[in-house]
């Protein structure tokens, strides 16, 4: 494992499950969206917070 | 991204339908296209990004007049034609077809009216039975998954005019390209909806459930990220500015070292400048090694009088005679314990006035503890003394060098100055002087941008501890309903994520960055002549640099040619890492999003301004550097050391016959032993581009 990806893990580790899967959801989102003229990101990010963090 | 062929149908100089298939195996990965000026070979490559993007490059001439002009003035008035460019390509598992057709009509008054284009997109996943129309709204967007579209100037480019790359404005493009290409954009792009529109929408919700003092913080707070936004846009303005002013300031003295009657100073001034960078980068060495010693052992410079105060309580000790001890504590103490006199004989109630004796020696003698703090104080004081002097004759040192090379500065810049003051002399004329007057103004304008720069970072940097310190005041605030709490509890777990995500990417981007840098370092070493260095600096731009007196500074006025082997240095590390990044995956493939892929190269005119040095070396590792590299050249450019060096690696070889109207232009090329049309009597009259495969 290099380096730069020990630090990540290290990052992601201090995060609780609960967030981890926020996290993945909004990467999610975000990558659906990632060439889409009309994206609706901000929308389906708070759907995905409120979704989770209840 | 592997091309298996395009076609071409009335596009440009390619009159009717006309087909190329490319060389996709690994040892012959290259296609050739030969053509003479004008025959086609921008149009060629511009048929590539026109039928993907719908886009053409800045030196495409007239980019919407894409139709063949044959074929339009064949059309009776009212009638139509399609120009249609189709491409055949696999990416990773599945085939692809793209078509992008526009409709051309020649109107009563014989102007073209130009409708569409349309974009069609065919999809043939692996192992199905057949291809599959794509829904048309998402068509462009898989095209732009399989080579974003800020990509593909780097892997579709006039090799000519590649230098753009190595110049500083340039950087933004570097950068950009970088994320898209190593899946890095998304990271950057979730913290900046996270922090933008995601934590507004929560901070509004939360202010329905807040008291006055929640809600002031929370417009504060607003107030600070609109401010922040603000900067951000005038950082990047800066940056652009600053960019465009030294790339400016690049040309301009690239041109006064091209006038015949400036051009013996611009190399003075050009050699001068080399030192003076040489001189900048040893005063900040030297200056580095002064802080460090400083701030190793700075405090000594001031303890002369503790040193000498130390030094006097040990000397008063021992003229008390408290040092050294004359008995030692432990000595008395064993005759005590064995009931024995100094002389040997027993001691006992017999002899009470000898033990009395003893004990009063016991109280009178040294401590030990006592002898041996001054001892060790005493030695340290020495080695202290010393190491004073030391620093003083380091810094003196230090400061000698520092001053000898301020010196040489001050000489340096006053010839520096004379040198620019000459090259504005208004007896070489309005040009030379124009010139002159130009830089010394971007030197100003430059000098003034920096400063503005530095100004705002200091400002970003207030604006983000003020940011930090509202947003404690919210965390700390008492929110007294579930709801509100609750709120406040997921707009911080958004905060959490985006500066988690934040960090992901500074590593990331930091990690692509070195990892290029290594790669750009090694295929540069391997074509370069000069011993220069080539790397991608922490702000993305690519720089080439030497060492001078064991500093590393940038190399100034770097020739365009060296300066198009740094661009596809750049080009061959971003295709060699994006390759190995689709077998290793990482921590972005991990989660499931893409990672890298294979990208062919095209290229017109790749050795075209090349220096002889260069043009062998270049031609022996470009077909390298890609899975699939098309190169299209003209006659002139396929010099023997270039064809010695690319024909093993040839799969696929074509000619763009160019049929003219004129006699005296008919003209044939050798390939391989065999003569061939390359420029012909067009027996209509019409000029048109006929594709010719060599077998």
């Amino acid at each position: 494992m290099t380096e730069a990806t020990e630090k990540k893990v290290e990052l992601l580790q201090e995060l609780s499950e609960t967030e981890r899967k926020l996290l993945s959801a909004i990467l999610k989102i975000e990558l659906d969206n990632l060439h889409l003229t009309k994206p609706h990101v901000v929308n389906d990010m708070i759907a995905a917070v409120r979704d989770h963090i209840k | 991204m592997i091309i298996q062929s395009l076609q071409l149908e009335n596009f440009r100089q390619f009159y009717g339908v006309q087909t190329l298939g490319f060389a996709t195996s690994d040892r012959q990965n290259v296609t050739l296209v030969h053509g003479f000026n004008g025959a086609g070979k921008t149009a060629l490559l511009n048929a590539f990004t026109w039928c993907l993007f719908g886009q053409t490059s800045d030196d495409f001439d007239a980019p919407d007049a894409i139709e063949n002009e044959t074929a339009f003035l064949e059309l009776s008035p009212g009638a139509s034609m399609t120009v249609r460019v189709r491409m055949h390509f696999k990416s990773r598992s599945d085939t692809y077809i793209v078509e992008r057709t526009q409709k051309i009509t020649r109107q009563p008054n014989n102007m073209p009216l130009r409708s569409g284009p349309e974009l069609e997109l065919l999809m043939q996943k692996l192992q199905e039975t057949g291809p599959t129309h794509v829904n048309p709204s998402a068509r462009q967007q898989i095209i732009n998954r399989i080579l974003p579209p800020n990509l593909w100037k780097f892997f579709f480019f006039n090799g000519e005019r590649m230098e753009w790359l190595a110049k500083p404005a340039a950087y933004e493009d570097v950068e950009t390209g970088l994320k898209s290409l190593l899946d890095i954009e998304v990271l950057e792009r979730s913290v900046n909806h996270l922090r933008g529109g995601v934590a507004k929408q929560l901070s509004n919700d939360l202010k329905g459930f807040a008291d006055a003092d929640l809600n002031e913080a929370i417009d504060k707070l607003e107030k600070l990220k609109t401010t922040a936004d603000q900067y951000t846009a005038r950082e990047l303005e800066l940056g652009k500015n600053i960019a465009a002013l030294n790339t400016e300031k690049q040309t301009l003295m690239q041109r006064q070292a091209e006038l015949q009657v400036t051009r013996e100073l611009a190399i003075r001034r050009h050699g001068l400048e080399e030192v003076q960078d040489g001189l900048l980068g040893q005063l900040k060495e030297r200056t580095k090694e002064v802080a460090a010693i400083v701030s190793r052992d700075g405090f000594l410079a001031f303890a002369a009088d503790d040193l000498a105060a130390t030094e006097q309580l040990v000397t008063a000790a021992r003229e008390r005679g408290e040092l050294p001890a004359k008995i030692k504590p432990q000595f008395v103490q064993d005759l005590l314990d064995q009931n024995l006199c100094i002389c040997g004989r027993p001691l006992g109630p017999d002899h009470p006035d000898e033990v009395h004796k003893l004990e009063a020696w016991r109280k009178d003698v040294g401590l030990a503890e006592y002898e041996e703090a001054i001892s060790q104080t005493s030695s340290d004081v020495v080695a202290l003394k010393n190491r004073r002097e030391l620093y003083f004759s380091r810094l003196d040192d230090l400061q000698a060098k520092r001053a000898e090379i301020q010196k040489q500065l001050r000489m340096n810049n006053e010839e520096l100055s004379e040198v620019k003051s000459k090259l504005g002399d208004p007896a070489h004329g309005d040009e030379a002087a124009s010139l002159a007057h130009r830089i010394a103004q971007l030197d100003n304008d430059i000098a003034f941008a920096l400063a503005d720069e530095m100004k705002l970072r200091d400002d970003i940097s207030e604006n983000a501890e003020a940011q930090e310190s509202v947003e404690k005041q919210i965390h700390a605030l008492k929110i007294k309903d579930a709801k509100g709490e609750l709120i406040r509890r997921q707009r911080e777990t958004v905060q959490k994520l985006a500066d988690v995500l934040q960090n992901i990417f500074e590593i990331q981007r930091e990690d692509v960055r070195k990892d290029l840098n290594t790669r750009i370092a090694r295929i540069w070493g391997d074509a370069a002549v000069k011993d220069y260095e080539a790397s991608l600096t922490p702000q993305f731009r690519l720089s080439l640099t030497k060492r001078v007196g064991g500093v590393l500074q940038e190399v100034q006025g770097a020739s365009t040619g060296e300066k198009q082997v740094l661009a596809l240095s750049f080009i061959g590390s971003l295709v060699d890492k994006a390759r190995d990044k689709i077998t290793s995956g990482g921590i972005q493939g991990a989660s499931g999003l893409p990672s890298g892929g294979l990208y062919p190269l095209i290229m017109d005119s790749p050795f075209g301004s090349l220096e002889d040095d260069y043009r062998a070396k270049v031609a022996e590792w470009i077909p390298k550097l890609s899975p699939q590299v098309i190169i299209m050249v003209s006659n002139s450019q396929w010099r023997q050391e270039v064809e010695n060096a690319v024909r093993p690696r040839v799969g696929r070889e074509y000619i763009l016959e160019l049929h003219t109207a004129k006699k005296e232009m008919r003209k044939s090329i050798w390939i391989n032993g065999d003569e061939f049309p390359y420029v012909v009597l067009s027996p209509d009259g019409s000029e048109k581009t006929v594709l010719q495969e060599v077998k």
